[in-house]
């Protein structure tokens, strides 16, 4: 055991951390936000989304919930992917208030994001992280006075892949049935 | 100044380290479960008159600390806004371990976060999580305040934990570790088995003398941030 610098981490802990990346996180916290700048108490459900009244969680979707149909061609890269499933949210019934869509895979790998909703993806990774021990399949959460995530847990030939929608309204189980039902389509690269 | 201790941490030790009672009472996790409920109904006063708590509650369990962080925002919202209309001007959360969950909820609630970190190897192997965590819930919560780490249980008899604490300050900028580091003492132990607090204890005259000085250190942090911000 050689003897411990001062002006380096001890051993135990050096090879655990990234030192330079850890002050860049640390020193982003110590800077206030301006007050000004910040939302006020009020401001639950502004676009920067700070706030659920309620999360509903159903165990049951549709018997053939994302599975892929046999005549499926394998999916390759993620650019693939991500056009697809850009198809697949250009699809989606007129009906279905969607403001917005991203997806994840199972590890919690953004593979699409129609927009900006990067505030949102530490929600979709909890959740991810809590059914993988549950068999929840779709839950529901609001994130404002008119806005809802919806996101659904769909199996596919790669993996699971959960689909995360911003709507304005919460969205009926037919609703539900219709996205988990058309999504293998897609992903198989054929069209509807 | 009117002050409330709040257990937000399912396992319910601020109450259980207090009375015995306390495992009866209602409390925060109750006020999550039950819309209804009043707030007056969980104060528990104490000897201080300035000074009130309120118990874990009869709903709390560990699953309730877990799971998807988001679910109990909006009630922890209403409990705060409840404190302040009783009049309260400061509220202690003292939440659980992990930035996930109820926890990640009140911290998103809250004006400013305090986090008390063990001196030893792994705790401060675990701290770019908590960094990251602390970065999320910024995203909900832009106006918290990140006041700092607080060393706990720091023994300066143990190579590993004095090395630990000298690593946490290295790693971190200077400033986010607080100088005020709470030792590992056979008082608190003392102070737990008889329900009482540390610093009314005969011998507790050094202990009170270390949170004096980490509530001193608190209170310029957050003038401090007033002043920034």
């Amino acid at each position: 055991m050689g003897k411990i610098e001062h002006s380096r981490l001890m051993d135990p802990i050096e090879s655990w951390v990234d030192p330079q990346e850890v002050k860049r996180l640390a020193e982003a916290l110590m800077n206030p936000v301006a007050r000004a700048n910040a939302p006020s108490d009020d401001a639950t459900y502004s676009k920067h989304f700070v706030g659920f009244a309620e999360a509903r969680d159903h165990t049951q979707l549709p018997a053939n919930n994302g599975r892929a149909p046999s005549q499926t061609v394998p999916v390759g890269a993620q650019g693939d992917r991500s056009q697809q499933l850009k198809n697949f949210r250009e699809a989606l019934p007129s009906p279905i208030p969607y403001k917005g869509f991203f997806a994840l895979q199972s590890e919690a790998q953004v593979i699409y994001d129609d927009g900006e909703h990067q505030h949102l993806y530490f929600v979709a990774r909890d959740w991810i992280k809590t059914r993988n021990s549950s068999s929840h399949q779709h839950v529901q959460l609001r994130i404002g006075s008119s806005d809802f995530l919806e996101m659904i847990s769909c199996q596919t030939h790669d993996g699971i892949v959960v689909l995360a929608f911003i709507v304005s309204r919460a969205l009926a189980s037919d609703e539900l049935a219709r996205i988990t039902r058309s999504l293998p389509t897609f992903l198989s690269g054929s069209s509807t | 100044m009117r002050t409330l201790l709040v257990d937000a941490d399912p396992q319910g030790s601020v109450g259980l380290s207090l009375t015995r009672q306390s495992r009866m009472l209602p409390g925060f996790y109750d006020f999550l479960e039950d819309p209804g409920l009043d707030l007056a109904k969980l104060v528990v006063p104490t000897r201080m008159p300035t000074f009130s708590l309120v118990a874990a509650g009869q709903a709390s369990n560990y699953e309730a600390g877990g799971g998807l962080a988001g679910t109990h925002l909006a009630r922890s919202r209403s409990f705060m806004r409840s404190v302040a209309a009783h009049g309260f001007q400061v509220c202690l959360m003292d939440t659980a371990a992990g930035l996930f969950g109820v926890t990640a909820d009140v911290i998103a609630c809250c004006d400013a976060a305090l986090i008390p970190q063990q001196s030893e190897p792994l705790g401060v192997r675990s701290v770019p999580k908590m960094l990251e965590g602390l970065h999320r819930i910024r995203v909900l919560n832009p106006r918290l305040v990140v006041l700092g780490v607080v060393l706990t249980m720091v023994q300066d008899d143990l190579t590993e934990s004095r090395e630990a604490a000298q690593a946490l300050r290295q790693l971190l900028p200077e400033g986010m570790v607080f100088q005020t580091a709470i030792p590992r003492d056979g008082i608190y132990v003392k102070a737990s088995a008889k329900g009482l607090p540390v610093g009314i204890l005969e011998d507790g005259d050094i202990a009170q003398s270390v949170f004096d000085s980490l509530r001193s250190e608190v209170e310029t942090k957050w003038e401090k941030s007033n002043i920034l911000a």
